[in-house]
């Protein structure tokens, strides 16, 4: 018998075979993922002693400069704020995910004014940009002073992680481009940058927790993947999606997100009739 | 029915407690296994998309085998014994139109369930899954009574 016709008679042939091939490519990301939690730990190590030994080597120094030589510490503390901006954004970054993989996260609802948002975040990376001589370009098609109702906590994780990578991956002396859009009641978000052009792999595989897209980037960069493992669950969470392009070295980040009030799986309404819904026992209730 | 502090359960979390609390959620094809320690009287609940984690972004308990680990570790570490424990498992419809065929995530996440709550010698003593409605369910913690009520496609999970 061919195989069309077994499918035929046999309509669970094809997903058994579909089933199948998921559980090989299962097993060996599995295999992938074992050997990157290796590297995990010692990425995680890098990126929090170094930062940590630069911060107490410059203080060290600042300490022991002599009267003369006051004018340095201006740079210095340039310094020790670029350390501790990057430890603090992994720490918080590390954290987010350890709350996610022990079943904490919650949402909560908040007006929060979009555009003031993003361009508050941008502001904070601003001299990283400047580092590599990028310029933010924000361009919005939305009120000011609408509020948009997500969960602001998580809004600026999301937020702060796609600036950053878009940072880290720019080439040098580009624009980094921020497109902010409403589509009905849908936020719209687009932030593209110039720089290594993406292959369909690539992006694939890129929300994956211990990856770090080949080594020509991690060479160059640091970083360690876990950022845009958040991003993509906690869009996840708040009902949004998030899209990856890339055309000719421009590299396009959409992120759309429908407002929460309006967003039909859970809101905050049904965790406040909750009780009353039961209190009614109607017909439809029962006990277990 | 006293008006108990209520906590909603999203997908992907997890909750046990001692203290008397309402855990509510909505269910579609997701699955929720609900832990008692019949012992002790406390429990607590979980609330996962898809059956296993396939290796892709974080391990979390948006995953069955995760989750339902993660809860009886919570409740291990809250004090309870492994034989202590009974479970009721709510949820699995057949909700979205695009799987059709035999396996649909729906029965998945059921399978999941009792698969891993029988590995573990844990009993399921009520449920209410598959069919192809939504549910909403409350759980009293202390007394693990379950209050189900189907609902609505449109206000689904």
């Amino acid at each position: 018998m061919s195989k069309e016709v077994i499918e035929k008679i046999y309509p669970e042939t094809k997903e058994v075979t579909k089933l199948k091939e998921e559980l090989k490519a299962t097993n060996e990301k599995l295999v992938i993922s074992e050997a990157f939690k290796g590297h995990f730990i010692s990425n995680i190590t890098n990126e929090i002693i170094n930062p940590f030994t630069s911060i107490l080597g410059i203080s060290k120094s600042i300490m022991d400069l002599k009267e003369k030589q006051i004018g340095q510490i201006h740079s210095m503390a340039n310094l020790i704020y670029n350390e501790s901006f990057e430890l603090d954004f992994q720490l918080r970054n590390i954290f987010e995910a350890a709350k996610i993989e022990a079943g904490e996260t919650n949402i909560e609802s908040n007006k929060l004014r979009i555009v003031n948002t993003i361009e508050a975040e941008v502001e904070r990376f601003r001299f990283k940009a400047e580092k590599k001589s990028l310029y933010f370009d924000t361009k919005s098609q939305i009120e000011e002073n609408i509020g948009f109702i997500t969960d602001a906590a998580k809004f600026k994780i999301i937020i702060a992680n796609l600036i950053s990578n878009a940072i880290k991956f720019s080439r040098d002396k580009n624009k980094i481009e921020i497109v902010i859009s409403m589509n009905n009641n849908t936020l719209e978000i687009s932030i593209s940058n110039i720089g290594v052009g993406l292959s369909q792999k690539d992006i694939k595989v890129m929300f994956d927790r211990f990856l770090r897209l080949d080594e020509r980037i991690n060479s160059i960069n640091n970083g360690h993947g876990l950022g845009l493992s958040i991003v993509s669950y906690y869009i996840d969470l708040l009902g949004g999606k998030i899209e990856v392009t890339s055309k000719e070295s421009i590299n396009t980040v959409m992120l759309s997100l429908p407002e929460l009030s309006h967003n039909n799986m859970e809101g905050n309404s049904e965790e406040t009739d909750f009780f009353d819904d039961f209190e009614l026992f109607d017909n439809d209730s029962e006990l277990f | 029915m006293n008006k108990l502090p209520n906590i909603f359960i999203y997908p992907g979390k997890l909750y046990a407690t001692k203290i008397n609390y309402h855990l509510s959620t909505i269910l579609g094809s997701c699955v929720a296994v609900c832990l008692w320690d019949k012992k002790q009287g406390f429990g607590g609940m979980n609330h996962f998309m898809l059956p296993y984690w396939n290796g892709q972004g974080l391990a979390s308990p948006k995953y069955g085998n995760i989750a339902i680990d993660k809860l009886i570790q919570r409740m291990k570490y809250l004090g309870s014994k492994n034989e202590d424990l009974v479970a009721k498992i709510f949820g699995g419809g057949k909700i979205m139109e695009s799987t059709s065929g035999s396996f649909s995530i729906g029965e998945r996440n059921i399978e999941i369930a009792q698969t891993i709550l029988r590995e573990k010698n844990i009993k399921i003593i009520k449920s209410s899954i598959g069919g192809e409605r939504g549910r909403k369910i409350m759980l009293n913690t202390t007394t693990f009574e379950v209050y189900h009520k189907f609902i609505e496609k449109s206000k689904q999970a």
